[in-house]
């Protein structure tokens, strides 16, 4: 019943031991992600094939390297239940027949239902191992040498930090309310209000002490970001030549 | 280092006083300690965020060698004064207990060798070298102490403030403490109600009661003072 910090937390496993991934240099890897995301969701509605194949991709290479696949593939499910609330609706609306492989017809709604969970099992499932495998500051680094403002990177690091604090306070006051109502399976809809208010209220205070601690550490807007370690030869022609099969995989499924 | 308050005024919101007229003088030795007694509430914990700049005062001073705080560089004083926050979790903010040990020295403007090596000396100092790779929030309560420690002694700072330290520590861990701040080349201010505690670090005491100075002198004669201690809300 009370989830432990560590399957919300969006720290990842950064204590996991060294694999490829985690040793790949950040900016490559973080490029690669981005192609992937952008050829991802450019998959037609009904491409369930093309989508499906994508969605293994992250997973498959968790797998390959050494990482948890099976929690990378629980932590991805928590962005579904927003997805199936669209996606649902649609099955309503969209009754076109769409031709299926092996024969015989399923009506469009219900195919895009399934298009759109692979493409966020895709995208999600990519993220998530980008950050498992890259701590922030190699990720802030390889932002830095792309040229991307200070400030939008300062932003992101903030709202990394901020979010693990929003998630840590989540958890104990889940576990503080379930605690004292042990009959309780479902925190009640009416209270969820005034738990929300709480929940803003608490993570406002500490995220103040976390800046003010900051602070106390010499860090203030505009310092010099990390820089990150650059990529090798291998590692760039590496990266080119999946860049160029994530392409060629995205126009021939 | 001295460190002086002179008829120091903080409010809080709520305008309660949390520091109230406040005068008083800290002179530590190189390695000296001096403890900042008080019940909860007495104000020891605006006192020490005072001296860094973070509550602003509404009136009176605060000098530092005889500088006036508002005359220090902001950069330089944190350089100087260290600071341990009551509540761990809000001192250690990155990932992992590495990473955290670097970020101040990272902000030093100085060599990554030398960044480099002043973490490792810091975690090694504080015994938490084979903790280097872990998870910040995987850590017990005793761990996060040391790594709090290590961030700060990877500054190098000239003094260093303590909030609380040993609350929520088990006697081992406050054992350890003690340990691993005699080990810290710094002067300290422990601003604590752990009377043992203050009386094995810290000869020289400061007793607050409603945000101004209740007594001060040596612990060990003032700590006898069981009505004082009491008036004090100590004992
Ligand atoms: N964040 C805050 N907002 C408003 N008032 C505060 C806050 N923190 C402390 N105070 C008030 O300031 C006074 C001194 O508090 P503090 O310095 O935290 O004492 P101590 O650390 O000795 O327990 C108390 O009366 C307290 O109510
Ligand atoms: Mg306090």
């Amino acid at each position: 019943m009370i989830d432990p910090i560590s399957t919300l937390s969006i720290h990842s496993h950064a204590e996991s031991k060294s694999s490829v991934l985690n040793e790949f240099a950040p900016l490559p890897k973080m490029l690669l992600t981005v192609l992937f995301l952008f050829l991802t969701v450019s998959f037609q509605r009904y491409d369930w094939t093309g989508t499906l194949i994508f969605a293994g991709i992250p997973f498959g290479l968790a797998w390959i390297t050494g990482h948890d696949a099976g929690r990378l593939f629980r932590r991805t499910l928590i962005a579904l239940p927003f997805i199936l609330c669209a996606g649902i609706a649609n099955c309503f609306f969209d009754r076109s027949a769409v031709a299926m492989p092996f024969g015989g017809t399923m009506p469009g709604g219900f195919v895009s239902l399934f298009v759109l969970i692979f493409k966020t099992l895709a995208t999600a499932g990519c993220v998530l191992l980008l950050s498992a495998s890259t701590p922030m500051n190699d990720l802030s680094g390889a932002m830095a040498s792309l040229h991307i403002p200070c400030v939008l990177i300062l932003q992101i690091q903030l709202m990394f930090r901020y979010l693990g604090l929003v998630m840590t306070e989540a958890a104990s006051m889940k576990t503080a309310y379930f605690l004292r109502n042990p009959e309780c399976r479902h925190i009640p809809v009416q209270d969820w209000g005034h738990l929300t208010g709480h929940l803003f209220l608490r993570t406002v205070e500490r995220s103040e002490a976390v800046y003010r601690a900051m602070q106390c550490r010499l860090f203030h807007a505009g310092t010099p970001l990390p820089r990150s370690r650059a990529a090798s030869g291998p590692e760039r022609m590496m990266a080119v030549s999946t860049g160029i099969l994530l392409i060629f995989l995205r126009c021939f499924l | 280092m001295k460190v002086s308050f002179r008829q120091a005024t903080v409010e809080r919101t709520g305008h309660i006083p949390a520091l109230n007229q406040l005068t008083c003088d800290l002179e530590f030795g190189a390695k000296g300690a001096i403890a900042l007694l008080g019940a909860n509430g007495a104000g020891k914990s605006t006192f020490l965020n005072a001296i860094l700049g973070l509550c602003p005062l509404k009136s009176g001073e605060i000098e530092i060698d005889g500088t006036r705080l508002q005359e220090i560089r902001t950069h330089e004083l944190r350089r100087r004064i260290g600071m341990i926050f009551q509540n761990a979790d809000d001192q250690l903010f990155s990932q992992t207990v590495y990473e955290d040990v670097a970020f101040g020295p990272t902000h030093l403007q100085i060599s990554d060798e030398e960044v480099a090596e002043r973490v490792h000396h810091a975690m090694d100092v504080m015994g938490i070298t084979a903790l280097a790779k872990r998870d910040i929030i995987r850590l017990s309560g005793g761990e996060k102490r040391r790594v709090s420690l290590a961030g700060i002694l990877a500054m190098q700072p000239d003094l260093l403030l303590l909030d609380e330290p040993t609350a929520m520590l088990d006697p081992r861990g406050c054992r350890e403490l003690s340990e691993c701040l005699n080990k810290f080349p710094a002067a300290k201010l422990i601003a604590t109600h752990d009377l043992v505690f203050a009386e094995k670090l810290c000869p020289q005491c400061v007793i607050l009661k409603d945000g101004s100075v209740f007594a001060e002198g040596k612990t060990e004669e003032l700590l006898k003072d069981e009505a004082m201690l009491m008036e004090c809300g100590l004992a």
